[in-house]
């Protein structure tokens, strides 16, 4: 059998050296175990010897699972060093925890940390966190570490620290290597008050160290990164996120976010160039959650975001059909959410920071009264009371929360096909998501087994008279719904998490490992 | 058929002989010979009138499963093909996946047989229908009942007053 092509033939001969299913060729038996998902792996562990050798040794595992591969979801609910991660199996509904990481007594509180899966490893990587030995206390510091799990031997391992401390940053996986860009620390309550930075790095994952590469063109923090293209012209895309920051009322600090990005070309000699501004003012406050779709043989991968509940896609091939920015929900929300744009600032760098928030919310009344007819005609409000309250709801968002964090309220419904073309440089409308949560728009977004997962705490509601959304006791199911992106249809099903892990999807960091 | 309407323009079928490990012939029409890979990867370089196969590590039995198998694949694709060319729907592969659960569903020993048939004639779609059905048979099980269905000896457990 041609499929066990191990790259360490010790593994091979020790192998050989016991049966794993008697009357059969160990080459077979082989294959056989290797369709048993990941997550029975431990529970099938104790049948005997050669079964445990087999589900803990990973080269030759591995490499016959590739043919077989399967994706496994990794949450991490909050830092993972105190509260362990989980693997869910969205085959077979499945979740297994993974021991937390090695924790620092004198580091804690770890947020805005990027995991990312390379081979049958996770890396958990920087972040920002607190330092109980630093002055404030209440000033997170950024983090260089990166550690490492081996999904086989089940292992925390702690690498060698980046160059420049970061959370928050773009990453991606490319061959043998990690690349960092940006990013910087984050305050747990005012985001914005924390560092950014320039600087971008690639990890040697054979040597262990980490290289300075080319810097990006500007500061850049919360941005995503993905890689397009293979072989000689993969490039390394970086997206979104915040530069400078702002203060409102001279107090609260407020994230520029980029509405561009810049590519870096990996092969040709690592130069950076910009690509300009992906969406309108005011159409989106700032990127959604980004997620790749790997393609398949040797297809383009498939770019997807999340923006409130709509889902948007980048399409490679020029359709020239983008005219007519379909109709969103933002009209009623942009004054609110967009204070700058209803004044109607030329450019960034103004006072902006003198304005008070007081007057800034009048002017924003003022603006809305005005549009607040054509608002009502759109959405078919019946009276001004209901719009009063979205108003008022509006309002007290704004003024409590000057880092929306969900800027975008529900699109329109419509399932239009949309595409989205380099050249023309904007996101185009892919598809909703059939069930919104009722209260907020916080779904977790990942992409496996070539489907788009959007995971979102059930709510349930009772009857059709009572219509309000009602949070199921402790441990709530989670739902998820998939769109798979080529039958362009959706499906959905329903989980529940351990009963001791409780997810909010605003914080949880996800990754996607192959196995 | 189409042809048995028209048997003057179609060439006749041509065949192949596999013979199997205690001697007996199976003449079986190309295209159906062809799902294995094996004897794909050899087929063009032999002489037409030379086609026979000796199929050393298959018995007869299990040999004929095989044949079993494979002509109903192959009369399954082309009619599901020609379903999707006049557009009408059919539940040609749910058919054929329903076919091939009852096809599988053998004892053990002949499960074994066609799984080595499989992997010995490279036929990628029975192997991993055969080795899906062990693996199915395995994840439902706990480690104690696995042991059992597949004689498996129970090594783990190491007896502390066991004398060396």
């Amino acid at each position: 059998m041609t499929s066990v092509c191990s790259s360490s033939n010790s593994q091979v001969e020790t192998l050989a050296l016991t049966t794993l299913i008697p009357n059969l060729p160990n080459d077979i038996s082989s294959l056989i175990l290797s369709f048993i998902p990941f997550s029975h792996h431990s529970r099938l562990k104790p049948t005997c010897k050669s079964w445990k050798h087999f589900f803990s040794s990973k080269p030759l595992n591995f490499s016959l699972r590739q043919k077989f591969h399967s994706h496994l979801l990794c949450l991490f609910p909050q830092d993972p060093s105190i509260s362990p991660p989980f693997l869910f199996d969205p085959k077979n509904l499945a979740w297994r925890p993974i021991p937390p990481m090695p924790c620092n007594s004198q580091l804690y509180g770890l947020t805005n940390f990027i995991s990312i899966a390379f081979n049958y490893h996770l890396y958990v990587i920087g972040g920002s966190l607190f330092d109980a030995r630093s002055f404030p206390m209440d000033r997170p510091s950024a983090s260089a570490s990166i550690y490492r799990f081996d999904m086989f031997t089940n292992h925390w391992v702690c690498l060698s620290p980046m160059l420049s401390a970061r959370g928050s940053f773009a990453c991606a996986a490319v061959n043998g290597g990690i690349i960092v860009a940006g990013g910087g620390s984050r305050h747990a309550m005012f985001g914005a008050a924390g560092s950014r930075m320039s600087s971008v790095e690639r990890y040697d994952v054979e040597k262990n160290e980490w290289v300075e590469m080319d810097g990006l063109p500007r500061f850049r923090a919360g941005c995503v990164g993905f890689l397009i293209g293979n072989g000689e012209e993969m490039e390394f895309w970086v997206m979104g996120g915040y530069g400078e920051s702002r203060t409102v009322s001279g107090v609260f600090p407020v994230d520029e976010y980029y509405r561009d990005g810049v590519v870096l070309e990996l092969k040709s000699g690592g130069k950076w160039r910009e690509i300009e501004n992906m969406w309108e003012e005011g159409e989106r406050r700032r990127l959604g959650n980004v997620v790749v779709l790997d393609g398949e043989d040797g297809e383009e991968p498939g770019i997807f975001m999340l923006d409130g509940a709509d889902i948007f896609r980048v399409m490679w091939n020029c359709w020239g059909e983008r005219g007519g920015v379909e109709e969103r929900g933002w009209l009623l929300w942009y004054p609110l959410f967009f204070p700058r744009q209803s004044i109607n600032l030329p450019d960034d760098d103004d006072d902006w920071g003198s304005v008070s928030a007081e007057e800034e919310a009048n002017d924003l009344v003022n603006d809305v009264d005005s549009k607040k007819n054509v608002v009502a005609k759109k959405y078919g409000f019946a009276d001004n009371l209901s719009m009063l309250w979205y108003l008022t709801l509006g309002m007290a968002q704004f003024s409590m929360n000057s880092d929306i964090v969900c800027g975008n309220t529900r699109g329109s419904k419509s399932k239009e096909k949309a595409g989205y073309d380099i050249s023309s440089n904007r996101w185009q409308k892919e598809s909703s998501v059939p069930r919104t949560a009722l209260v907020d728009f916080c779904f977790g977004f990942a992409a496996l087994d070539g489907e788009l997962h959007v995971l979102s705490p059930l709510y349930t509601i009772d009857s059709k008279e009572n219509r309000r959304p009602r949070l199921q006791k402790k441990g709530a199911t989670i739902l998820i719904q998939i769109y798979h992106p080529k039958k362009r249809a959706w499906r959905s099903m329903t989980t529940k998490p351990p009963s001791n892990c409780s997810l909010d999807f605003k914080t949880v960091v996800m990754c996607t490992i192959r196995i | 058929m189409k042809d048995s309407f028209n048997p003057s323009i179609e060439p006749p079928k041509k065949t192949v002989t596999l013979v199997s490990s205690d001697g007996y012939d199976f003449e079986v029409e190309e295209e159906v010979a062809l799902e294995s890979q094996v004897i794909k990867d050899g087929f063009e370089d032999k002489a037409v009138d030379d086609r026979e196969y000796l199929l050393f590590n298959v018995h007869s039995d299990t040999l004929e499963l095989i044949i079993k198998y494979c002509e109903k694949h192959v009369s399954s694709r082309k009619s599901i093909s020609a379903a999707a060319a006049s557009s009408s729907s059919s539940n040609g592969e749910e058919a054929l996946k329903e076919w091939d659960e009852h096809f599988i569903s053998v004892d053990t020993n002949t499960l074994y047989d066609i799984l080595m048939a499989a992997d010995y004639l490279n036929i990628k779609s029975l192997l991993d229908l055969a080795i899906q059905k062990v693996a199915d048979t395995i994840h439902g099980r706990s480690p104690e009942q696995i042991r059992k269905k597949f004689n498996i000896e129970n090594d783990s457990i190491i007896d502390p007053w066991a004398s060396e």
